[in-house]
């Protein structure tokens, strides 16, 4: 490859590919989390019925692999872009996780909490929002870190489905010119340095969470 | 008696409460007047911190009624009742994520509506009382357990309560520590506080109470003023407790 053609290759996947890879770890970050915080709160208070349905969500997302259920998703849906498929996908599998990192750090506050926010007569969903979420936030992220570098890594899936991600733009380079080994490396290295700088600014953000949360 | 020309703040009228096939509280019924002290004591297992759960609705009876001031407590109105009762937990339970400023004014701001700026000045009131002053920006974690014991009965007073309830105040602190909890519990009764204490200290129960319940096998056995209670007792169990708490 020369260096002209690499130049080329390389502007093709940054200036074309990675906002939509950005996009898509943006949209689904967002929503997993969401769904994670809200049907985790739900999940913790075992609501019968409500808590079955949710246990039997978590035993699905768990137990088939992200591409299968966006290929299924693509097939079933007959509208919607492939962005918004995949982000369906990826936030409903990976929201499934961090659902169950929450639900797992509510467990973790002492029942006490609850307690004494009662008995000063406290509203339930201003305990939950102002004591009890804070203190569960402080258990889970580093879980949660983790489960965001899953996702990050897990978003390749939407170039399966044609979705114009930093991989699909470098798969669709290949033909014209024959150096995959070259272009697949620049695509390791993107999502690695991705990922760990995601851990990074992770370690970071504890610190700082866990000095806003107890004081030091 | 004197006590009849004294207001009830809260009556049990034969309460039951069962944890599934077990009876902890079994046909309860106590009377607690204004300006009271009660202390509640016995062998663990007794019903003790049941019966004070009750009272603010943090368990659930089965049978039986809880009348304060007046209006039968129910699950539709516990949540206004609750205002006016202080509870003060054996393991402080002081809001972890939250500065000692906020773990005062949280409740009387929120659930009372009252102004910031007052509630502040209140809460370091309280805090130089007890001799905790310096404590206003520190958070739980930063405290001893005796600080944090005091920094929650400022939590509960903060709601200006009409009743308190103690579930063991000192059991979870060092020795050295207990004495500055109980002088502070001291002090409430002295400026006539109406209060349920659950304790195992019977020299600080015979100097605070005015009257004291001895609960076993989730019935009250004795109930009598402090004065008869360490005197001359005919009731045998509690003879027996007496002789082994008091010289342990």
């Amino acid at each position: 490859m020369t260096w002209e053609e690499r130049f080329l290759v390389l502007k093709t996947m940054f200036v074309q590919g990675m906002p939509m890879t950005l996009k898509l770890i943006g949209a689904s970050l967002l929503f997993a989390l969401l769904i994670g915080i809200v049907l985790g709160t739900v999940r913790s208070m075992k609501i019968p019925v409500v808590d079955q349905i949710l246990g039997a969500y978590a035993l699905i997302c768990r137990g088939i692999p992200t591409i299968i259920i966006l290929l299924f998703f693509y097939a079933y849906f007959t509208r919607g872009t492939q962005f918004w498929i995949s982000v369906l996908a990826i936030s409903m599998v990976e929201g499934a996780y961090m659902m169950e990192i929450v639900k797992g750090g509510y467990l973790s506050v002492d029942k006490g909490q609850w307690e004494a926010a009662d008995s000063v007569g406290l509203p339930r969903l201003y305990t939950i929002t102002r004591i009890v979420l804070p203190q569960v936030m402080l258990v889970i992220v580093p879980a949660l870190m983790g489960q965001i570098v899953m996702l990050v890594k897990g978003t390749c899936v939407a170039a399966t489905i044609g979705c114009m991600d930093v991989l699909r733009r470098a798969q669709l380079l290949l033909p014209k010119y024959s150096y995959p080994l070259e272009i697949y490396a620049y695509i390791l290295v993107i999502f690695f340095v991705m990922c760990h700088f995601l851990t990074w600014l992770g370690k970071k953000l504890e610190r700082t969470v866990v000095k806003r949360i107890i004081g030091d | 008696m004197e006590n009849n020309d004294r207001e009830i703040v809260v009556s049990l009228q034969n309460v039951v409460k069962k944890f599934g096939h077990l009876t902890v509280l079994d046909d309860m019924s106590l009377d607690v007047y204004e300006h009271e002290t009660v202390v509640l004591c016995g062998p663990s297992g007794g019903g003790k911190s049941t019966l004070l759960r009750t009272i603010n609705g943090l368990e659930r009876i089965n049978s039986g009624k809880i009348i304060y001031r007046g209006t039968e407590v129910t699950h539709r109105n516990i949540h206004s009742i609750r205002k006016h009762i202080g509870m003060v937990f054996q393991s402080f339970n002081l809001f972890s994520n939250l500065s000692v400023k906020d773990n005062l004014l949280i409740a009387p701001c929120k659930t009372l509506g009252k102004d910031k700026k007052e509630m502040l000045k209140k809460a370091s009131d309280y805090l130089e009382l007890f001799g905790v002053a310096d404590k206003m920006d520190a958070y739980p974690h930063q405290l001893s357990g005796g600080q944090k014991q005091r920094i929650a009965i400022v939590r509960s007073l903060m709601m200006e309560p009409d009743l308190m309830l103690f579930d063991e105040p000192t059991s979870a602190l060092d020795p050295e520590m207990i004495k500055e909890v109980l002088d502070a519990i001291r002090r409430l009764s002295q400026q006539g506080m109406t209060m349920i204490i659950v304790t195992h200290e019977m020299g600080f129960a015979r100097e605070v109470a005015s009257r004291i319940c001895f609960l076993e096998s989730a019935k009250i056995r004795v109930d009598t003023d402090t004065k008869s209670f360490f005197g001359d007792t005919q009731d045998e169990r509690l003879q027996q407790f007496l002789s082994v708490i008091l010289h342990h």
